[in-house]
């Protein structure tokens, strides 16, 4: 078993999401083996921290749910999937977006490519503005807007 | 149906670089406000530079970004920007409500930094709850995490610099990124052209601010404040002893109606980023001049009184709306009929006037391809006859009449030269805006349908206006090496 299928067993049997058996394998792993459960006691300190957190601050998460409607914390205290997902945005954030915050950096998705002006498609000849062009994206599915090329010509300022 | 509108893909090719206002006249036309290199000056047209309003604006630690004429000229309401260094200075600045859920987080951020570490990425079976789940902001995430840093360094430090790229991150804590910022709302009373007293705070928050407009006819000022990628419009009266949300989650465009009671306003249909947007109208203002109250019974998710809903377009990216001094409203959209042929509809917005009660929409009347692909950028003039139109992609500036769709370009493009600063109307006739100047350099320049176009900034240090346009390309044109 690799570490991340033991860190997702640890976090599913936490939240009781696991069958009988599959608890039951997992305990077992975890009585036998010290890594095994030194990872969980780290994983469920992380968790309970975060769960405090949520129990007393709800809106630390505003875990905003468009078509579930649930609450962070159920009537019995404990903590709810959506707020599990929410915490662990915060994860996910901290290990995944660290990245953006060093760096601030934004990639576009859409390409800039300089094209050679339309001659026939074009409708109003002396448009000073940029043209955009829709094609098939060359490197796989989907489309792409590029960027044509503008020859305007500044003496005529009447584009009607 | 799968909505495939191609705003959101111009916008993402357009980048992050866009017109923004720094220009701001007074309703007398006589002065303006103008934002030159962070600061805020009060000038006249073809006078000097002078020195920048003092009174907090001037400080380093301060950043104006935007602001909003009362309708007498006496002042304004702007929107700045505060670092600060210490989050004790911070919670006595903003409301205890957003101070406690950072403190909380904060504590817990050893924790999870560890926890992240340990976890060495998402555990694969929470991919598909994150999809179904709006992430925490991450705009507290890092006031969490510098607030932990600063209690402490060595144990934050080092539980950061095993994540992958940490160590650039608690490179930055301790520099460009060591100080919170707090934004705020606030008043600034002028007279004699000098600020008269120091600015009265209206609102603080840590969330962005932006966008300022006090209405024309009655003491409040609504703004955008904006967190989670969503933005909420705001409003409050001048004395500061009001405030409400009037929208939750809205597009960051909004207007005052003409008689300043109501504000105009669009919502997403979808998520945050649905350019499929409904167009509305709420009250905001009673009678007497007192903000509406908030109502349980009101019937609304909000208790505000329900919304006129006015229309639904597809709004390009960032949106934009104006309201029109005879009630109607102005705004650009993506005409498109689902389903389409090809690729899909093509990019050829167009301006739209929506009637007062919403029962009617007209296209302002341009030819094909007369108005920019990204039509985000444009303002109206206080007649609400004209529109000036720019874009981000090149310098080109034109007058559009509303009436005609007859575009004239005022100042055309310069190849290699982008627009960076929105055109800002002196008076229904005379529209003021940037260009490039006989010296080559961007100049500030006044427009008229008689007058023709000729600088207003001659007596300004070149370095003024360098950033109102920018140059394409990674060598960027500096006036005189400034």
């Amino acid at each position: 078993m690799n570490r991340k299928s033991l860190q997702a067993l640890i976090i599913d049997h936490h939240f009781g999401e696991l069958s009988p058996e599959d608890a039951e394998a997992l305990e077992a792993r975890l009585a036998v083996d010290a890594a095994a459960q030194a990872e969980a006691k780290q994983i469920l300190a992380t968790l309970d921290t975060a769960r405090r957190a949520v129990l007393m601050h709800p809106e630390l998460v505003q875990a905003s749910v468009p078509t579930v409607e649930r609450s962070l914390v159920s009537a019995n205290g404990n903590w709810s999937r959506p707020a599990l997902a929410a915490a662990v945005v915060f994860l996910a954030a901290l290990s995944g977006s660290v990245g953006f915050w060093a760096g601030h950096t934004f990639s576009p998705s859409a390409s800039q490519v300089i094209l050679p002006p339309p001659k026939a498609d074009d409708p109003v000849e002396n448009s000073p503005w940029t043209r955009y062009r829709i094609t098939p994206n060359p490197g796989g599915a989907g489309l792409q807007i590029v960027r044509l090329e503008n020859h305007h010509d500044p003496d005529n300022t009447s584009i009607k | 149906m799968k909505k495939t509108f191609l705003f959101p893909l111009i916008a993402l090719l357009l980048g992050g670089c866009l017109p923004e206002a720094r220009i701001w006249w007074a309703p007398d036309s006589q002065q303006a406000a103008v934002l030159s290199e962070g600061a805020l000056y009060l000038v006249k047209p073809d006078g000097g530079l002078g020195d920048p309003l003092s009174g907090g604006t001037a400080d380093k630690t301060v950043t104006p970004t935007a602001l909003s004429w009362l309708p007498d000229g006496s002042g304004f309401v702007l929107c700045r920007e505060r670092k600060v260094a210490s989050w004790e200075e911070v919670a006595k600045l903003i409301p205890a409500a957003e101070a406690a859920p950072i403190e909380m987080l904060s504590h817990a951020m050893p924790a999870l930094l560890e926890g992240a570490g340990k976890l060495d990425g998402r555990p694969t079976e929470a991919e598909a709850l994150l999809t179904s789940v709006v992430s925490g902001d991450s705009g507290d995430f890092f006031n969490a995490l510098l607030l932990a840093y600063q209690t402490n360094k060595p144990l934050v430090g080092n539980l950061l610099r095993k994540l992958p790229k940490g160590a650039e991150l608690a490179d930055d804590l301790n520099g460009d990124s060591s100080r919170f910022t707090v934004y705020e709302v606030c008043l600034l009373h002028i007279k004699a052209g000098r600020e008269d007293g120091v600015p009265i705070s209206l609102a603080r928050s840590l969330c962005a601010m932006s966008q300022p407009g006090v209405s024309p006819k009655n003491p409040a000022v609504a703004w955008l404040q904006s967190k989670k990628k969503q933005s909420s419009i705001e409003v409050a009266t001048l004395d500061g002893k009001e405030h409400l949300t009037v929208c939750a989650s809205a597009k960051p465009a909004f207007d005052w109606s003409a008689d300043g009671r109501a504000l105009i306003f669009a919502t997403p249909v979808g998520g945050n980023g649905d350019s499929l947007a409904r167009i509305q109208k709420t009250t905001v203002i009673q009678e007497s001049g007192a903000l509406v109250e908030s109502a349980p019974d009101a019937g609304t998710p909000n208790g505000l009184p329900a919304s006129v809903e006015m229309g639904m377009a597809i709004l390009p990216d960032p949106p934009r709306l104006q309201a029109l001094p005879d009630g109607r409203v102005l705004f650009s959209s993506l005409p498109a009929t689902l389903p389409a042929p090809g690729s899909g509809p093509g990019i050829d917005p167009r301006l739209y006037v929506l009637s007062t009660d919403g029962g009617k929409i007209e296209t302002v009347a341009t030819a094909p391809g007369a108005l920019p692909a990204n039509l985000s950028f444009f303002t109206s003039s206080p007649d609400g006859k004209l529109a000036a139109v720019v874009e981000s992609g090149n310098d080109a500036v034109a007058v559009v009449d509303l009436a005609s769709g007859a575009v004239e370009v005022i100042s055309p493009s310069h190849s290699g030269w982008q627009c960076r600063t929105m055109p800002a109307w002196r008076s229904s006739s005379e529209l003021s805006f940037a260009a490039l100047g006989k010296s080559g350099y961007p100049e500030w320049m006044l427009w008229s349908k008689v007058g023709g176009v000729h600088p207003i900034s001659g007596k300004w240090p070149a370095r003024a206006t360098a950033d109102w346009l920018q140059k394409e390309g990674p060598e960027k044109k500096s006036p005189g090496g400034k």
